[in-house]
């Protein structure tokens, strides 16, 4: 399998940058996703690489092959759209033989791998089916068959699951990367659902304004978000307002109490900057009768039941809202109006050197 | 305890069970019933007489004579006229107003050529009759200003193309065509998704490969299901055809109004045998139309 490389992709619409400067490698055999917002530019970022618009300046490069000028139909790259990709005139088998078809293989060898990919994607029953007489998620099972069937170099999804109901689209990112890992393909996924992306990606690459804000695993992505807008569009994150008292060991003070951070900070001491705190890391204990505890106070004024974890809405007194997850089983005891502390797992917190505190001290909008 | 039933089912927020909620019948109905029966009236009433008068004797008793005569002579010519007429007119309508839509649809811009020709499309295509054959003798008639124009600057002359024959009527009648193919087909050119023709792109395909093996396939049902509805337009048309041939060239829906109006010797039966032969074309050609757009609207649901 071959190696991407998108290389300094600049795109222009008139007068609005949907690109600007997009570097990303994937090395071979990797599955990596571009996550962002709608109009952060990773659409237009695939679809240069499928060849269906032109960059305004950069490469695209394929195996070490400049692939930038080439027509679409001649990249050899599978791509899966979001929805309605299907020839609707063509069956099952038909759609996934068409690429076969236009290369001119043997009749023989087509219907063998029709049969092949329609079994991997557990439709071989279908093959009869036209595009109307199958569901969402068995209609983009048949475009993934169909995009692999010509055996391309590079595999592009087009945020292929977001037109799917939430059940079948877990199923079918599973199924997704299980047949990725099985052909080892290299594939460029685009989507929005960040759920989607840290699950299936070998790495994750966020996007916002035509630019790349991190490029890195799930868990890095998640655990050390490199700028404020990383640390809230992936997951859900408080920020504290907090001061910094011992930049070397990562020491800061919020509200008189000290707290460890993940790494030393390169500000200066007195500092005043914002702590990152995921909701899990934020462990809610009961305060005692006279409304005291060791951690941040605060009053319990909302929660949401997420299945295995209740997300607990905590004011902290002073209109800061933060968000705290306890596990769902022990979450009766939070009922809105109790008085809880907060404690902060030791070096869960994280400061960005870029992120001043410039705002107000509200951390986590509480859901109206 | 709940009864099973298949009538829709409410909860009951006060006390948690649920109820069946009765159906309310809509009388939305009721807006259609002016519509139902003025074609009732208009429509299917005089389609029944017809298609019974055809089969009647001056003495009211059955015969099939008015329908054989229709296989004969000036009856047969009449038919074979129409049915010309109608082709070539569905034909040159439907190829130019397909590729004019084509055009309009997938340019998108600017944005107001769109409905500029939706809007043109919906006057021209009910221009007919006296208007219209005046405009086309006035502009490429004999002494048609076109005419005597490329005599003038170009040295042209096209005195000698006749107006008042088939030929002529199919030119005149592409002003209407066309703009009804425009907007027949348009919605069909919407529902061609851009994804068909990436995928097709990504699988290696070319733009050839793509019209031959999807957009055609896709839009054939629809083009064709249009053109049939030209065809049965062209047929039936008549105001325009006795306006521009006085009745000279010799057509069923001309020899139809002769028939109705004692122009010729008063025999109604064979008009209304003419009316069956006009019913019986129709009926196939907006059947055919019903059945390509019960598969087209299939595949592009």
């Amino acid at each position: 399998m071959a190696t991407l490389a998108l290389q300094g992709l600049h795109k222009r619409f008139g007068t609005v940058t949907a690109l600007d400067g997009l570097d990303l490698e994937l090395a071979s055999g990797e599955l990596v996703s571009l996550l962002g917002p709608s109009g952060c530019g990773k659409t237009t970022a695939l679809r240069i690489v499928a060849g269906f618009e032109v960059a305004t300046s950069g490469r695209v490069q394929v195996a070490g092959r400049d692939v930038t000028d080439v027509p679409a139909n001649k990249r050899d790259m599978g791509m899966v759209f979001q929805a309605y990709s299907l020839f609707p005139n063509l069956t099952a088998a038909e759609n996934v033989e068409f690429g076969l078809r236009v290369r001119r293989q043997a009749k023989a060898a087509r219907a063998a791998k029709v049969a092949e990919l329609l079994e991997l994607v557990g439709l071989a029953s279908a093959a009869g089916r036209y595009p109307y007489q199958l569901s969402g998620g068995q209609q983009q099972r048949i475009a993934l068959a169909r995009a692999l069937a010509i055996e391309p170099s590079v595999l592009l999804l087009d945020e292929p699951l977001s037109a799917l109901d939430a059940k079948v689209r877990v199923n079918l990112r599973e199924e997704i990367r299980r047949i990725q890992l099985e052909l080892g393909i290299t594939t460029l996924y685009v989507t929005h659902d960040q759920e989607e992306a840290l699950s299936i990606s070998d790495r994750v690459a966020v996007m916002s304004q035509g630019r790349l804000e991190q490029v890195g695993t799930p868990a890095e992505v998640y655990r050390r978000p490199a700028t404020p807008f990383v640390a809230e569009f992936v997951g859900t994150v408080n920020r504290l307002t907090v001061r910094v008292v011992d930049p070397a060991a990562g020491i800061v003070e919020h509200r008189g109490r000290r707290l460890e951070t993940a790494e030393p900070l390169s500000l200066t001491a007195g500092a005043e900057t914002r702590l990152l705190v995921r909701p899990e890391a934020l462990v809610p204990s009961l305060a005692g009768a006279d409304g005291t505890a060791d951690g941040i106070g605060g009053r319990v004024v909302g929660t949401s039941f997420l299945g295995a974890v209740t997300r607990l809405w905590v004011d902290l007194g002073d209109g800061a809202v933060v968000a705290a997850d306890v596990q769902s089983a022990a979450a009766d005891a939070f009922t809105p109006g109790t008085a809880v502390a907060l404690s902060i797992r030791p070096g869960a917190g994280r400061v960005l050197a870029s992120d001043r505190s410039e705002a107000d001290p509200v951390v986590a909008e509480l859901p109206a | 305890m709940t009864a099973l039933t298949d009538a829709p089912v409410v909860v009951d927020e006060a006390v948690g069970t649920r109820r069946p909620r009765p159906r309310r019948r809509s009388l939305a109905w009721l807006g259609a019933v002016p519509f139902l029966a003025y074609a009732f009236l208009f429509l299917v009433l005089p389609g029944v007489s017809v298609i019974v008068s055809a089969f009647q004797n001056t003495n009211g008793s059955f015969t099939t004579q008015w329908v054989r005569d229709l296989f004969q002579g000036q009856f047969l010519s009449a038919n074979v006229n129409s049915l010309e007429l109608a082709a070539l007119s569905a034909i040159t309508g439907g190829v130019v107003g397909f590729l004019a839509a084509y055009a309009v649809v997938t340019l998108g811009r600017p944005r107001w050529l769109r409905s500029f020709v939706t809007t043109f499309s919906a006057v021209a295509a009910n221009f007919a009759g006296v208007p219209l054959a005046f405009a086309f003798v006035a502009t490429i008639g004999s002494e048609g200003a076109m005419t005597k124009l490329l005599e003038n600057a170009l040295g042209v002359n096209i005195s000698s193309f006749n107006l008042v024959s088939v030929t002529g009527l199919v030119v005149v009648y592409t002003y209407f065509q066309i703009p009804l193919m425009v907007l027949v087909v348009a919605p069909a050119l919407d529902g061609l998704r851009r994804e068909w023709r990436e995928a097709a792109a990504n699988l290696g395909a070319s733009a050839t490969q793509y019209w031959l093996r999807v957009g055609l396939p896709v839009l054939a049902p629809s083009v064709i299901g249009a053109m049939l509805l030209l065809f049965a337009s062209g047929f039936a048309a008549y105001a325009t055809a006795v306006a521009l041939t006085s009745g000279l060239v010799n057509l069923v829906a001309t020899l139809i109004g002769n028939y109705l109006s004692g122009n010729v010797i008063a025999q109604p039966q064979m008009g209304q045998a003419l009316g069956l032969d006009m019913l019986v074309v129709l009926f196939v050609a907006v059947g055919l139309y019903l059945l390509l757009q019960r598969r087209a609207s299939k595949w592009v649901r």
